[in-house]
């Protein structure tokens, strides 16, 4: 029997490989689990991907909604201030020529650190220019920069400005009964003197009438020096061999639209449709050559215009406009605004500016006008 | 630096593997919603900062509004003093100039390229002047120049009116530009609702996303768990352990499957190894009991050595031949071969051949000492002779017929033995023709039960009980050996089947001797 109890309490030395394989395994670092593992820390990463593409859209999302805020925004303008403060007035503000004035005498202000405003421009009410005048001289502006009505009112409020400190530079039109400053412009009887020229060199033997487009009162224009100097002129011209009428229309009145009105009626009507019109205005101008070619009268009429606005320049390239007078817009407004750092630095300053004068006809158009630049018809 | 930074990681990633289930699931849910609320906090500041804006739109209107209010009010008490020279008119008048001077007090007072600060500029310088004239014209009026004061009233309504002019230009400028500023704030307001509805979308779509990442990362060990019990329960106890990576209830009941699981394959590996140890005891036990039986059975034949005897006859032959004694002699030779059979046999196993010589030497030993008495009958299939069996069976068997059955008996006693092929054993069948057994009788001696009668002068000493116990050793078998009788007086027939391990020879011969 004790044979039989040592073979019971045999025990085998170590444990089988097998065994040992399955207790390696016992807590899942097997192969398999190794697997497991990269699975896991594979779906951990995926979660801490998803959280930045999470924040990462978030962050996107925001930005494109500024973006877009941004975009409709408007744009913050820099706000410049200036030490002196200028006012424009005139009732042609409207117009491309004093628009032009404007923004050359407000480019060459901002350089003496002044800044010129275009009275009335914004105001609801469209003011006159003795209104605008009142308004200038309460806002106790540092220069006012007038064109003159010819109203007797405007001759006190210059002289008003004047008693305030506050200098008057008359610009195109002069007010010599008043206290102004300053006058800058054209030389009205050298205008004159070029007006009668070009009248007396378009005139032929066919010539009967020639019409002067003023803004002075009927029959009060021997007051406006081109139409005396044009009516001299052709009177001492022998050109036509026979009388010829020289007449002048204001056509310049209270009411809008009046002047487009009255130049359509002259040129509609052959009575009083003249020979040579002669326009000292860009917007008379304008009206007379739409109006012509509106009605394909070409050749019918010589017009002598004024200014050199797109259209203008367009209407002597078709020959429709025989020649303009174009003034230097750019150098009147900057020399406004001279006249009024001379004032103020000098105490005072020259009577008047000069402001030049240039002939444009079909032979240097091509110098004024790219056909890129006009608006298509 | 470096290691101290993997400690932290270690340390983050073991405390958020190690968090329950439930507490997992409610950071989850919470993270999610904390990305949604920041989110909506921050477009509810972007809301408020626009309506913020929208009303900023209108207060420089409301400003104006007063500016203007106030003016109407300094020129109207003016006005009503000037016309009735009421006192109260006239403190009202300066209560109003006081308020309208600190209102243009706020306004801007330098030249400047922006339109609205000229404007105020303007509407400040012209109040100034305004104001002046007011002060001009009250003195006037108290001074009862009534030219100068209705000259000067007469400016100052010029003023007012542009005065009135200007703040109502302004005021249109302004509610313009709020207008378009407000236009704008819509238009952004619809930006940040697209904006925001759109970053919602995609947030809660990333948050499913991550819940789905998260929890199927939490489930996942659930399905590896129910996939590897199914398994076990399939009967693979070599099925993976779990992978357990998390300290949450998963975690712990991964643990415990994988404990179970290697305790049930240990637990088998046990049973496996006790099951061998038992077999291999067995196997010694039983070589042990066949050490055991071998050494019975010399035991057993080492008691019937008669080796003196042996030498005894050998003597008597020779002398019994020198007295020219034939059948003495043939007697005592036929004794000795008898003996020598014994002497020889005793340790090793014999043939058939060999035993049914020494029945027959017996036979006819016993028929010299009884005068022929027993008749001996037999049949016996020669290809048999050749098969081993252990030595000194049938002379007992026949031996203990003639004893026991033969003897006593008023007939003629015969004994017949035959020796037969039978299927795959050698049918032995020794049959006399004696006083038979009673099956209790059979049954006894079956059993053992009767021992053989030491004492008897008559016997070789090998009983019955002895040659069923060595044949049942030899053959590992309990039936080789069978009595069969029909009862008193009717014979017994005691066989032996001796099974056959090799094929007998081809020839045909029957031995039969009487």
């Amino acid at each position: 029997m004790c044979i039989t109890k040592y073979t019971i309490w045999q025990i085998p030395h170590g444990k089988p490989e097998r065994e040992k394989s399955q207790v390696n395994k016992k807590f899942g670092y097997n192969r398999s689990g190794t697997d497991r593992e990269y699975s896991v820390g594979r779906s951990k990463m995926l979660i801490a991907i998803s959280v930045v593409i999470l924040f990462l859209v978030t962050a996107f999302g925001l930005l494109y909604y500024n973006a877009k805020v941004e975009e409709f925004k408007l744009e913050s303008v820099k706000t410049q201030e200036y030490a002196h403060y200028y006012v424009m007035i005139t009732e042609n503000r409207n117009t491309q020529f004093w628009k032009n004035v404007y923004e050359s005498a407000k480019t060459a202000a901002a350089e003496d650190d002044a800044y010129v405003e275009m009275m009335g421009d914004n105001l609801s009410t469209d003011y006159s220019v003795a209104d605008l005048m009142r308004i200038a001289i309460a806002s106790k502006v540092n220069g006012i920069i007038l064109e003159p009505d010819g109203d007797a009112e405007t001759v006190d409020l210059i002289n008003e400005a004047s008693a305030a400190g506050i200098p008057v530079i008359t610009v195109s039109e002069d007010e010599i009964q008043s206290s102004r400053t300053s006058f800058v412009g054209v030389n009205s009887y050298s205008l004159g003197q070029k007006y009668a020229s070009e009248v007396v060199k378009d005139m032929d033997k066919d010539t009967r009438s020639i019409l002067v487009l003023t803004n002075v009162q009927d029959g009060a224009a021997e007051e406006n020096t081109v139409f005396t100097a044009i009516k001299e002129r052709v009177a001492q011209s022998s050109v036509s061999g026979h009388n010829v009428v020289v007449t002048a229309t204001n056509i310049n009145s209270n009411k809008d639209f009046d002047a487009e009105e009255k130049i359509r009626n002259i040129i509609l009507n052959s009575d009083t449709m003249p020979d040579i019109l002669v326009c000292l205005d860009a917007t008379d101008t304008e009206c007379a050559f739409l109006s012509v070619r509106e009605y394909n009268l070409v050749g019918d009429v010589t017009i002598i215009g004024y200014y050199s606005t797109d259209t203008i320049l367009e209407g002597i390239k078709k020959n429709v406009i025989e020649s303009t007078f174009a003034v230097d817009a750019e150098g009147m407004g900057e020399k406004c605004i001279y006249a009024l750092k001379e004032f103020r630095e000098m105490g005072r300053v020259s009577d008047s500016f000069n402001v030049d004068m240039t002939l444009i006809n079909s032979d240097n158009i091509s110098q004024y006008y790219s056909p890129e630049a006009t608006p298509a018809e | 630096m470096r290691k101290g930074h993997d400690q932290v990681n270690l340390f983050k990633k073991l405390k958020i593997a190690d968090m329950s289930i439930r507490t997992k699931l409610i950071l989850v849910v919470f993270l999610t919603s904390a990305i949604i609320f920041s989110l909506n906090l921050f477009m509810y500041q972007k809301v408020n900062q626009t309506i913020g804006e929208i009303d900023n739109v209108y207060v420089s209107n409301v400003s104006l509004n007063e500016l203007s209010d106030t003016l109407a009010k300094v020129h109207n008490s003016m006005y009503e003093y000037l016309n009735t020279k009421n006192p109260d008119s006239l403190k009202n008048y300066f209560r109003k100039e006081q308020d309208y001077r600190e209102l243009i007090s706020q306004l801007h007072v330098n030249a400047t390229d922006n339109e609205m600060l000229l404007m105020e500029k303007n509407i400040n310088v012209m109040s100034e002047t305004y104001l002046d004239k007011m002060s001009e014209t009250l003195q006037a009026k108290q001074g009862r120049n009534i030219e100068k004061y209705r000259e000067g009233y007469g400016e100052a309504d010029q003023l007012f009116g542009y005065i009135n002019e200007y703040i109502y230009t302004l005021n249109n400028m302004q509610f313009k530009i709020n207008s378009d500023n407000y236009q704008i704030l819509l238009v952004s307001q619809g930006y940040l609702e697209m904006t925001s509805s759109a970053i919602l979308v995609a947030v809660m779509l990333v948050n499913l996303f991550i819940i789905a990442l998260w929890t199927r990362n939490i489930i996942r060990p659930l399905g590896q768990l129910a996939k590897t019990a199914n398994e076990v329960a399939g009967g693979n106890f070599d099925a993976d352990h779990l992978e357990v990576t998390s300290g949450d209830e998963i975690g712990v009941v991964s643990k415990a499957f994988n404990t179970m699981l290697q305790s049930i394959r240990d637990y088998i590996v046990r049973t496996k190894e006790s099951m061998e140890k038992e077999r291999v005891m067995k196997e010694k036990e039983l070589r042990m009991e066949t050490h055991l039986k071998d050494a019975q059975l010399r035991y057993l034949q080492s008691q019937i050595n008669p080796h003196f005897l042996f030498n005894s006859l050998n003597a008597g032959a020779q002398l019994a031949m020198m007295e020219g004694a034939e059948k003495s002699c043939l007697f005592i030779e036929k004794m000795a071969d008898y003996f020598r059979y014994n002497v020889k046999k005793v340790h090793e196993d014999s043939t058939l051949e060999e035993e049914v010589c020494t029945v027959d030497n017996y036979i006819y030993i016993l028929n010299v000492r009884f005068s022929g008495e027993i008749q001996f009958e037999k049949r016996v299939d020669r290809r048999a002779f050749q098969v081993k069996v252990p030595s000194m069976i049938l002379q007992p068997i026949v031996e203990n017929s003639i004893k026991h059955g033969l003897r006593e008996i008023d007939w003629d006693g015969k004994i017949s033995l035959s020796i037969m092929k039978q299927g795959n054993t050698i049918r032995i069948s020794i049959r006399d023709n004696g006083r038979g057994m009673t099956p209790e009788k059979i049954s006894e001696i079956m059993a053992g039960a009767v021992e053989p009668d030491e004492n008897s002068m008559d016997s070789t000493g090998i009983g019955l009980s002895n040659v069923i116990a060595r044949l049942r050793l030899y053959y590992g078998c309990e039936d080789t050996l069978a009595i069969f009788s029909d009862g008193e007086g009717k014979g017994t027939e005691v066989v032996i089947k001796i099974p056959l391990v090799q094929e007998l020879p081809d020839e045909e011969g029957t031995e039969e001797d009487v």
